[in-house]
């Protein structure tokens, strides 16, 4: 075959893989997570903090940050309902068929935090993106020096994955739940996750590992860096306005990123020049 | 040194205090067990005591007819619970109530103030004191405005 045969017949970097819900949990009346299995061939593994383009045919796709990743490969993905395409995906119900593409991405640098002080601080459902990486450091204790987690949220019934949040702590994670307001009901702490970080025990020796909304990641940011964490070791994930999701059509750029592909993991020493510039 | 001065030293946000203000703060204070449940201040009654959450937790709240009390912050131990004793009218804006089982430094704020207003070396470091407090929760309460995890329905 010539080099222009094969051109014309690589498949098109921007069509999807066909894939099937299996399974889908409601977490809120807006949130659901779905477990998708290929319908044919697998689309590769995708490592923690990547993700995938996911179709709702005849209406769009959108980007979806990888939430797991099950033992027979099916990949788990946590959606809220925002937009057409993701209002879309919310309802689509086990047997549906669903279009995906990549996995894209840049990943959470866990192996880079052996032997070192973990923290993961999650807001809303940037709890999904950074589950992997909890996943992780809870099933291999022996590689950390410690583990904590912490995880915002709106109110008490907005917390994602309670389960599984139950896990951790029994795998001998230290987690914490703050939220933004609450009821009589709920006993834990109540104000802004960074009052949880200026309350943790940090040094130049822990790696922190953030998502959520971009003003939370700020001030999460500098409240660990008062406390002597390194700029270099602070990972946040950013979300711009991705199409292509490969670097190609230069939606998502940010400064000199294009997030798709420079990102969406990047360290803070790198985010924190271009984290203010608006989105186009 | 009494006991409370010491434990009063050992709060990150009082170790800078001069022994001297430490010494005054403690001449005015008392440790009190509040159980769960408990509501410690109420909205609109007179401001004649402040607290430091020894240990416990508790929420500062704000009653709504529609859905009862919400509570808008907890404090921690080492956090000062209460700042409207320090300027007119006196009078408490806030429900304090215990949601952790807690041990608290009661402060008679009638007489530091009158302490305060006799000595403006020790009312100046009162007032850094408590204008850092609400400096801090300025800034929470203008970033949860922005209700950052707020979904579209929501």
């Amino acid at each position: 075959m010539t080099d222009t045969a094969a051109a014309v017949n690589a498949p098109s970097p921007m069509e999807p893989s066909m894939y099937r819900v299996t399974a889908r949990d409601v977490e809120s009346h807006d949130t659901v997570t779905l477990t998708l299995a290929p319908m044919a061939d697998a689309l590769p593994a995708p490592n923690p903090g990547q993700f995938f383009m996911l179709w709702a045919f005849g209406i769009g796709e959108a980007p979806i940050s990888v939430a797991g990743v099950t033992a027979d490969g099916s990949i788990v993905h946590t959606i809220r309902a925002v937009g057409a395409v993701t209002d879309a995906l919310v309802a689509l119900r086990p047997g549906d068929p669903v279009g995906m593409r990549g996995p894209y991405g840049t990943s959470w640098p866990v192996d880079a935090a052996a032997g070192a002080d973990v923290l993961v601080v999650a807001g809303g459902l940037g709890l999904a993106p950074v589950r992997p990486v909890i996943d992780a450091i809870a099933a291999d204790p022996s590689r950390f020096r410690s583990r904590r987690v912490l995880i915002g949220a709106r109110t008490p019934g907005a917390l994602l994955y309670p389960g599984a949040s139950a896990r951790w702590e029994s795998q001998g994670v230290a987690v914490q739940r703050i939220v933004d307001r609450a009821g009589p009901d709920w006993t834990g702490p109540v104000g802004l996750i960074t009052k949880l970080i200026e309350q943790s025990t940090l040094s130049e020796h822990t790696h922190a590992f953030l998502c959520g909304p971009e003003p939370m990641m700020r001030f999460s940011a500098m409240a660990l860096i008062d406390q002597g964490v390194p700029p270099e070791q602070i990972w946040v994930s950013l979300e711009r306005n991705m199409h292509c999701a490969y670097g190609h059509c230069g939606h998502c750029q940010l400064g000199s990123l294009f997030v798709c592909r420079d990102g969406p993991i990047v360290s803070w020493a790198a985010a924190q020049a271009v984290v203010r510039i608006p989105q186009r | 040194m009494t006991d409370i001065a010491h434990r009063l030293l050992a709060m990150p946000a009082l170790a800078t205090f001069d022994q001297k203000v430490v010494d005054v703060l403690a001449s005015q204070a008392r440790v009190v067990s509040v159980p769960a449940g408990q509501r410690i201040l109420t909205e609109g009654d007179p401001a004649d005591t402040f607290h430091i959450v020894l240990s416990g937790r508790v929420a500062i709240e704000i009653n709504s007819p529609n859905a009862g009390p919400i509570a808008i912050e907890t404090l921690e131990p080492g956090e000062l619970l209460g700042v409207s004793w320090m300027l007119p009218p006196y009078r408490c804006t806030f429900d304090a109530r215990v949601t952790d089982a807690a041990e608290l430094i009661a402060i008679d704020a009638v007489a530091l103030r009158a302490a305060a207003d006799a000595d403006p070396a020790l009312g100046y470091a009162l007032f850094k004191y408590v204008a850092g407090v609400v400096r801090d929760r300025l800034q929470a309460a203008r970033v949860q405005v922005l209700d950052l995890y707020r979904g579209r329905d929501d």
